[in-house]
């Protein structure tokens, strides 16, 4: 507390000199209740946040990261070979696979499909043959009745091996080979 | 701007909670002088200044929390207001029990001072625990009570005189 500031005040409110002085004076009794009051308990303290800052706002993060993250694995399901988003894709897929052992059928039609627009996009033959190659690699040991799937797959093959280049129209031809295995 | 970009950030606002939380509980305890209801107080005016941070217009973040727990203690009067002690006649002397000499000794003056002090009005009260106990100047009072630093002159003024007249009854 500034003293001659406060003596100003109190004589520019109407106090008089005399009265000025005895007013401080009461005034810096007044400032010494500073601490006499109960200390702010620490326990207390403690449970101060949890409204404000606890557990909406943090259900509301987590919320929206989980949003974000099936956002992300819903745009990758689109992705090609060669895109960042595309082991986003290979993971949920893998995950699947786990749940659901069916799924294996759909994932054989993933990537039939990818090797066709890869091809029809002319990518080039590098991210083919890998596609080609996950394809193998991810029917290995499939055995599906499910012949809807597999027509699908030879159809894709089949368009994507009539707009190939010689080397990937080859490494298709040695696919479908196999497809047609499975199918009899 | 740059209070209010701070208080937009949680760790800056845990920042001015960690600054200013005893100074506002003081100040609550000594316009109710109970202890369990200013740490309430205490608590309910961070959460509300958290939820209100967006409209914080910029200025003193101290007197902007201080009117928020004013505001607080407002409602918390008005909702007790039908059954306060004070409202009945001679009843809170009676509780206040015997009086204690002005000169008796600092401990007893200093239990005398804050006796008298809960007796001042509101607004009152309010001025003279920021002013004195606070060590607010009188424009930061001035914001935090809406008013003009000569409007604070004059309230600490005649906080004081009556003040003196409480204690003076005491002798």
């Amino acid at each position: 507390m500034n003293k001659p500031n406060l003596k100003e005040e109190l004589l520019s409110a109407g106090a008089g000199p005399v009265e000025a002085d005895e007013l401080m004076q009461l005034a810096m009794s007044v400032s010494q209740l500073k601490g006499a009051e109960p200390q702010y308990t620490k326990s207390h303290r403690k449970r101060l946040w949890p409204a404000a800052f606890g557990f909406w706002p943090m259900l509301g993060t987590a919320a929206a990261g989980l949003a974000a993250g099936t956002l992300v694995v819903a745009i990758a399901q689109t992705s090609l070979p060669g895109s960042w988003l595309y082991p986003v894709k290979r993971t949920s897929e893998r995950v699947a696979m786990l749940t659901q052992p069916d799924y294996k059928a759909v994932v054989m039609m993933h990537r039939a499909q990818e090797v066709r627009m890869l091809v029809a996009t002319k990518q080039s033959d590098h991210l083919v043959t890998a596609a080609l190659s996950d394809y193998k690699t991810d029917m290995q040991g499939l055995k599906t009745k499910n012949y809807a799937a597999l027509d699908y797959c030879h159809d894709n093959l089949v368009q994507a091996g009539s707009m190939a280049t010689p080397v990937e129209k080859q490494q298709i031809s040695s696919v479908l080979t196999e497809l047609n295995q499975d199918k009899d | 701007m740059l209070e209010r970009n701070k208080l937009l950030s949680r760790e800056q606002f845990e920042d001015h909670y960690e600054q200013y939380e005893e100074a506002i509980y003081r100040f609550l305890y000594w316009q109710t002088k109970d202890q369990a209801l200013s740490q309430d107080l205490t608590a309910s005016t961070f959460e509300r200044a958290w939820k209100a941070r967006e409209s914080f217009t910029g200025g003193s973040v101290k007197a902007w929390l201080y009117r928020i727990a004013r505001n607080l203690l407002t409602d918390h009067w008005r909702k007790l207001k039908p059954v306060l002690l004070d409202d009945l006649p001679g009843l809170s002397d009676q509780l206040e029990g015997p009086g204690i000499d002005y000169d008796y000794d600092v401990e007893q003056v200093q239990l005398a001072l804050g006796r008298a002090l809960t007796r001042l009005p509101d607004k009152l009260k309010v001025v003279t625990t920021l002013r004195f106990i606070e060590g607010l100047s009188a424009r930061e009072v001035a914001e935090i009570l809406g008013t003009t630093e000569g409007n604070v002159r004059v309230l600490q003024y005649r906080a004081l005189k009556q003040l003196k007249q409480l204690m003076e009854r005491n002798e």
